[in-house]
């Protein structure tokens, strides 16, 4: 990793994740299980490390989306100065991160990375270390938004640091199309054939289920099999082709093949603009799918002390602000918002960022793979994603 | 020698030894793994269950995903033998010096990037492609034909567009191996070209022509990329693109290996069919296979 960040490709990989299931890499854990080539130990329970740490310094072993390992140059500086030495492997592909921590050679690795979506259920299956505000005291500076689950524990721990985020939205050519309000506006008769969206359950699911005023982590299967599916059923009469990755996405918006694009993402228009394109990405006035990418600490890290220093450097204002302005995503951390660039100030209200978060955004968390109750379950979800598509 | 025998010493064979490794062995896996389930923590759990199986074959969703896996695998295959065929006898019976050049050029084809090419037809394709701006430009069409990109008729065309160089050059070869002289014998006794074609050339041609065909078919049926990068949002679910959700997405192993294995009986179906088919019609010889 250099210098220079490819925020298109941070994109890429971030959005790569949230468009994959709820733990769907736990399956390939399983495979491995199978297999009988998984880490025989149990997956719960996981143990703090110890609290008589060494001093920070040496080595540092990350397994991290491209560009969060050391996500601006003011980041360098600051290994050097701790005397840290980074080894890292990047993440390319989400349902890879359960199946190298619990693989072999998985102790290495001091932190990774999940979402909101599959945070508990890492946790779940042992692959971090719930850590506290001694131990990472800049987790005290993060947003109200993150200062919950799946973040934070009822013990007052938490599993991992938010410190960057963003939302799944709607992307539209702004010389096309006029600029939707509502995500029923792509539904008029006279867009079909003019929208796409990416071939994923989760994010398609989540954002019919905000269309319909449903919260996706309440939703029923009746709601799942009723307004849900009617709303991708319309959608679907609406779409000229699905967009396998984000890099297609943004391809269909620039060659003209389409004009609105459901789960987009404020890296598209960046993408696009390069190429010649004006597209703008929206909050529709039903709110948005929100993402936290949050790096973990894992119970077998060899070096836990510099993993919390990594982690509480994250945090800190001045490195949140420079990190997030690379990346150009929004900041975990509030006290870094004065210090942000003004092209990321200018992504989100930050004047009441804390509403914006918790009444705009949803950070979904997924849903429950066994049956809980009436709630809609992942299986249900990923079936009735394919149901649309088939039908 | 019998056969269990001759079996026996093949698979004492170096490359007996790399195909029970590379292929049975991960075969019997998969196929043991298709009556496993997955737990809440999405782990495989051993045991044996034909509920992946039954889902395969109750759900309505699975139906309409193997229809349009035959409507895309059956007329790439049509359209790739028709075009090879074609194709391949020119360069077997009429191409003269230009054969050489013609062969290169074929050779060439197989060697673009499989995505490249995939990329290269919705340049051409596209609202603003090649194709349409030209069909525009000459006021053959008024606006852009939707029926060449995001259809099964563009994945369709995509797929014979990959697939003909390789028939093409598996039916040369069988062609090219059938003395000239026997096409002139047939004409100087009275065969018309059709005759000496349906008599002669194709039953000679026949094993080629049923090995092919089934290359293609089962090669277009378990594509898990053009359906998707060029199918439209009804056309792209084929059997490849579940197997690949069920694999790599929602990784359910289980459920992903009974519908490779479903595919795979299906697959048997089809050989059944053409074989019964073209033995039929005089195209195959009672002894092969």
């Amino acid at each position: 990793m250099g210098d220079r960040v490819d925020p298109g490709y941070l994109r890429y990989l971030m959005d790569r994740r949230r468009f994959l299931a709820l733990g769907g890499g736990a399956a390939l854990t399983g495979f491995l299980a199978a297999c009988g080539l998984s880490n025989s130990s149990s997956t719960t329970g996981a143990t703090s490390p110890s609290t008589s740490l060494p001093p920070v310094g040496g080595d540092i072993n990350l397994y991290v989306w491209e560009g969060y390992d050391v996500p601006d140059p003011s980041f360098k500086k600051w290994l050097a100065s701790q005397n840290l030495v980074e080894h890292v492997k990047y993440i390319t592909q989400p349902e890879e991160v359960p199946t190298v921590l619990k693989g072999p050679g998985g102790d290495k690795w001091d932190m990774s990375y999940g979402d909101n979506v599959v945070l508990g259920y890492y946790k779940e299956l042992g692959l971090l270390v719930p850590m506290t505000l001694d131990q990472v005291p800049g987790l005290a500076g993060l947003m109200s938004a993150f200062q919950g689950a799946p973040w934070k524990n009822d013990d007052g721990t938490y599993n991992g640091v938010p410190w960057t985020w963003g939302f799944t939205g709607l992307t539209y050519n702004v010389k096309n199309v006029p600029a939707p309000k509502s995500w029923n506006d792509i539904l008029d008769p006279k867009y079909q054939g003019r929208v796409s969206t990416i071939d994923g359950a989760m994010n398609n699911v989540a954002s019919a289920s905000i269309a319909v005023g449903i919260d996706p982590d309440t939703m029923t299967t009746a709601q799942l099999n009723g307004p849900i599916k009617d709303w991708l059923m319309k959608l679907k009469g609406q779409i000229r082709a699905l967009a396998p990755s984000i890099g297609d996405q943004i391809n269909l918006l620039v060659s003209g093949d389409v004009d609105y694009m459901v789960c987009g993402l404020t890296f598209m228009d960046a993408e696009a603009a390069a190429k010649g394109v004006t597209t703008k990405t929206i909050v529709p006035s039903e709110g948005a799918i929100g993402w936290a990418d949050t790096t973990f600490i894992t119970p077998t890290a060899p070096h836990p002390q510099n993993a919390y220093a990594f982690a509480n450097h994250l945090l800190d204002p001045k490195a949140n602000a420079a990190a997030n302005s690379a990346l150009l995503q929004g900041p975990g951390v509030k006290a870094a918002i004065p210090m942000l660039s003004a092209d990321a100030k200018a992504l989100y209200p930050f004047n009441d960022i804390d509403t914006y978060l918790n009444d705009t955004l949803t950070f979904n968390t997924g849903w429950p793979h066994e049956p809980e109750g009436d709630r809609a379950t992942y299986d249900q979800v990923i079936a009735t994603w394919e149901a649309v598509k088939g039908s | 020698m019998s056969l269990s025998r001759r079996l026996a010493a093949f698979l004492l064979t170096p490359l007996g030894a790399l195909l029970l490794l590379a292929v049975i062995v991960p075969l019997a896996m998969l196929f043991a793994f298709s009556f496993f389930h997955i737990n809440e923590l999405l782990q495989i759990v051993p045991g044996f269950t034909a509920g992946n199986y039954r889902q395969v074959v109750t759900t309505s969703v699975y139906r309409v995903y193997a229809v349009n896996t035959l409507l895309i695998a059956a007329p790439t295959a049509i359209a790739s033998i028709v075009g090879g065929y074609v194709l391949a006898y020119y360069l077997a019976f009429r191409a003269g010096r230009a054969r050489g050049i013609l062969l290169v050029a074929i050779v060439i084809a197989l060697m673009g990037s499989y995505l490249a090419l995939i990329y290269s037809w919705r340049t051409l394709s596209g609202e603003h492609g090649i194709i349409n701006s030209l069909l525009q430009a000459a006021h053959v069409t008024r606006g852009p034909l939707g029926l060449i990109l995001f259809s099964r008729t563009a994945v369709v065309i995509a797929e014979t567009n990959f697939f003909l160089p390789f028939t093409t050059l598996v039916l040369y070869s069988s062609l090219s191996s059938i003395p000239p002289s026997l096409e002139a014998a047939a004409r100087d006794l009275g065969a018309s070209r059709w005759m000496t074609l349906r008599r002669i050339v194709f039953p000679l041609s026949g094993t080629a022509l049923f090995g092919a065909t089934l290359f293609v078919f089962f090669l277009s049926a378990g594509d898990y990329i053009t359906p998707v990068f060029l199918g439209g949002i009804g056309s792209s679910g084929t059997f490849g693109t579940l197997i690949a959700d069920q694999l790599s997405t929602t990784l359910n192993y289980p459920l992903g290996a009974s519908i490779a294995f479903v595919m795979l009986a299906l697959f048997a179906a089809v050989v059944v069919l053409l074989r019964l088919g073209m033995r039929a019609a005089g195209l195959l010889p009672e002894h092969t296979g």
